[in-house]
């Protein structure tokens, strides 16, 4: 899977694009109110494993036979002066699905094992994950 | 520097939200068309983030230095293998636009850039991520 990204900034305009083989999405990020984006990377490391998060939890969900209604997923990151990387990282999440609880939390400390994000940061960094929460639905 | 995100996702509706020292910001993403989850992925926010970091870091390297950053372009490319899989390696390339300096200069710049970008730093503690400086434009 080929992943490409752009952005374009000047004189207060701000283009974002970004692509998976040949599916391209335009954001709509406006600029900053000086020069450059108005959401940042650090902003956009967290909703990249938050997103990655969401999308695995249905795709695992469907292996295991698993029908999920809702994920909520809140990342939180420390970055430290100019220069420096991410300090730290957790995340945690909320799942509603149709399942005992217990093959729900299953699913979900599976899926923050085979997400392709995390997998990635916990090369360099710890990424923690929890506390979980777990809604059954009828 | 504190930054979060959240996304919440059901029944066709996606909410996606960022935040750096609690000023909250939404994005519009809309679900993805199989209904389930997002119509972005993980990684295309991962590339955008190395692309944003590097564009918005050129602006403040080059204040630092007196060179005056007229427009910046920054293209990332990625490559996943699988399933649960992480990353390989990552490269990106970006053409900068300045005045207040020479070719060498902001060519210089476009390198220190990149070696104090926070995404690239974070993400080299256990990836490769390679940077090319494709085009120096010196405006008068």
């Amino acid at each position: 899977m080929r992943i490409r990204a752009s952005v374009e900034n000047w004189d207060q305009h701000h283009a974002a694009v970004v692509q998976v083989n040949d599916s391209i999405h335009e954001l709509n990020i406006p600029p900053a109110s000086g020069r450059g984006s108005s959401i940042n990377g650090g902003q956009l490391l967290c909703l990249a494993v938050a997103t990655c998060y969401c999308n695995d939890i249905y795709r695992e969900a469907m292996r295991r036979g698993i029908e999920v209604l809702r994920v909520n997923v809140d990342v939180e990151a420390e970055f430290g002066g100019p220069g420096e990387p991410a300090k730290s990282m957790s995340y945690r999440a909320r799942v509603a699905a149709r399942a005992g609880e217990q093959t729900i939390r299953d699913l979900m400390i599976h899926t923050d094992e085979v997400a392709e994000i995390q997998n990635t940061l916990r090369r360099g960094m710890d990424v923690k994950f929890g506390p979980i929460e777990v809604i059954v639905e009828g | 520097m504190r930054v979060e995100a959240s996304v919440d996702n059901w029944n066709q509706h996606h909410a996606a939200a960022v935040a750096t020292n609690s000023i909250v910001r939404e994005l519009a993403v809309p679900p993805s068309n199989n209904d389930t989850g997002s119509s972005i992925n993980g990684s295309e926010f991962l590339c955008l983030a190395v692309a944003t970091s590097y564009c918005n870091d050129i602006y403040r390297e080059g204040r630092e230095r007196g060179i005056d950053v007229l427009r910046v372009n920054v293209e990332v490319q990625a490559e996943f293998n699988g399933t649960g899989e992480p990353l390989n390696g990552m490269s990106y390339r970006a053409r900068v636009a300045a005045k207040g300096g020479d070719e060498q200069a902001i060519r210089d710049l476009m390198l220190h850039t990149d070696q104090v970008a926070e995404i690239q730093t974070t993400l080299r503690r256990g990836m490769d991520v390679k940077f090319e400086p494709v085009e120096v434009i010196v405006e008068g």
